[in-house]
């Protein structure tokens, strides 16, 4: 139940910042999001909770609203300025993996000790789940990206194109980052059905973005 | 190894704001700035045994941070201030927030990063309070002084060096007495600090290499622009 309020008050943080951001900085502010979400999401991807005995690793709203926020892009400005928003998320998700693994590397002080080895005990050696989000996240921002614009041109609704481009890329996006992550960690069943419940709480945070889609565009 | 790293990551965060500032130019440097705010975010909860000092690493990226303020009040109009310091202060806020959440959840049994993640972000929840205040501080401070030297002496290295000397004491004073208060001796946070401060001193010298470069390259570009308009005449 705890961890139900927290994944809903993460989602209302995330929705509101990027609604707020785009309010007031317009598409920089979307770019200023990615930026954030970004970070945030390689440090809370190590973390997991469990779910029916099936181990999930958090960060649903961030991963989600960056998917959210690549539509609201290309809703805005086309999909010609989503190559600007996918290289911000790379070079973020790159400078993020070197500077948190390269720093839990550097030596630990005797000042402050016990937060210094858990600083490094989290950051050091997880180039893997740095690498499965970085591969998950690109391209299926820019999938969605292009099914948005696609369902945008044969009927011009924003919500039904937000939910069909949010289906087909979450399961995508999942896919992607629990095989990376895990494969040969876990057993297969595990894989399974942590790609399942991934995915189900994934698509459900992207199918309520069409209410910040919306809102965000009838901003001007 | 330690100062190799050290190194790597001072290179990495100036090649950061020259690439993004050659992509996008003033906008590059907004990212850059945010990216680096949240950078730091992270960074102050290690303390690191360098050239046998103990430091904050997040001086590594706090001197970029300050570059950038440089490089904005020097190249653009006093309009984008304002703009800088609460887009910093709404990154790190909402930063702020995702990491105390991130803390709450209840994690698997059989995980063990969330302790961990305790004993950084839960143990030093002080940092997660008081940083996203004291950036903002130090941010406008940059800003006030960085155009009060430059008025009475309009050399970019000594302006970058005084405003530095005059922000990071006043960082250092506020940030490390705060931070550390019933973890750390005073004593033992003031040595950390000072050293912190003696290492920020170099790497903003290293800085200011990349400052005059973008900075008087635009003034190089508008005399061009300048011959060019009478060429044509």
């Amino acid at each position: 139940m705890k961890n139900t309020t927290l994944i809903i008050a993460e989602v209302l943080i995330c929705y509101l910042s990027l609604i707020l951001l785009y309010k007031k900085y317009k598409t920089d502010g979307i770019y200023v999001y990615a930026i954030i979400a970004t970070f945030i999401s390689c440090i809370m991807s190590l973390k997991q909770i469990d779910l029916l005995s099936v181990n999930i690793p958090i960060g649903f709203g961030t991963t989600t609203t960056l998917i959210i926020a690549g539509n609201l892009i290309t809703q805005k400005k086309g999909p010609e300025e989503l190559k600007t928003y996918l290289a911000l998320i790379l070079v973020t998700a790159l400078l993020s993996c070197c500077f948190l693994n390269l720093s839990g590397l550097m030596e630990s002080s005797e000042y402050n000790e016990y937060a210094n080895k858990s600083y490094d005990s989290i950051f050091k050696y997880n180039l893997r789940i740095y690498l499965a989000l970085i591969l998950s996240l690109i391209p299926s921002i820019f999938t969605s990206s292009k099914i948005y614009y696609l369902l945008k041109r044969i009927q011009n609704k924003i919500i039904l194109s937000n939910i069909f481009s949010i289906i087909i890329t979450e399961l995508l996006e999942n896919i992607l980052f629990v095989l990376i992550a895990y494969l040969f960690e876990y057993e297969v069943i595990n894989i399974i059905l942590c790609i399942i419940f991934r995915y189900t709480i994934k698509t459900i945070i992207g199918l309520i973005g069409s209410i910040p889609l919306c809102i965000a565009n009838k901003i001007n | 190894m330690t100062e190799i790293i050290l190194l790597i990551l001072v290179v990495l965060t100036m090649l950061t704001t020259y690439c993004l500032y050659k992509m996008l130019d003033k906008r590059g440097l907004y990212f850059s700035l945010v990216l680096m705010n949240v950078i730091t975010f992270v960074l102050s909860f290690k303390i690191s045994n360098v050239f046998k000092m103990n430091i904050n690493l997040n001086i590594i990226s706090l001197t970029q941070i300050f570059t950038i303020l440089y490089i904005f009040i020097s190249k653009y109009s006093s309009k984008e201030n304002k703009n800088i310091i609460f887009i910093s202060l709404y990154s790190n806020i909402i930063v702020s927030v995702l990491l105390a959440i991130m803390n709450f959840f209840v994690p698997a049994i059989t995980e063990t990063i969330s302790i961990s993640m305790q004993g950084t972000f839960e143990y030093n929840y002080k940092i997660l309070i008081i940083y996203p205040i004291i950036m903002a501080l130090s941010q406008l401070i940059v800003i006030k002084l960085y155009g009060l030297v430059n008025k009475i002496q309009n050399n970019i290295p000594i302006c970058v060096i005084l405003t530095y000397i005059i922000t990071a004491l006043l960082y250092t004073v506020i940030f490390y007495a705060i931070s550390y208060i019933n973890i750390l001796d005073i004593k033992y946070s003031l040595y950390l600090g000072i050293s912190t401060y003696i290492v920020g001193l170099p790497l903003t010298i290293c800085n200011i290499p990349l400052i005059d470069n973008i900075v008087n390259k635009q003034v190089i570009n508008k005399w061009k622009i300048q011959l060019l308009l009478l060429q044509k005449f």
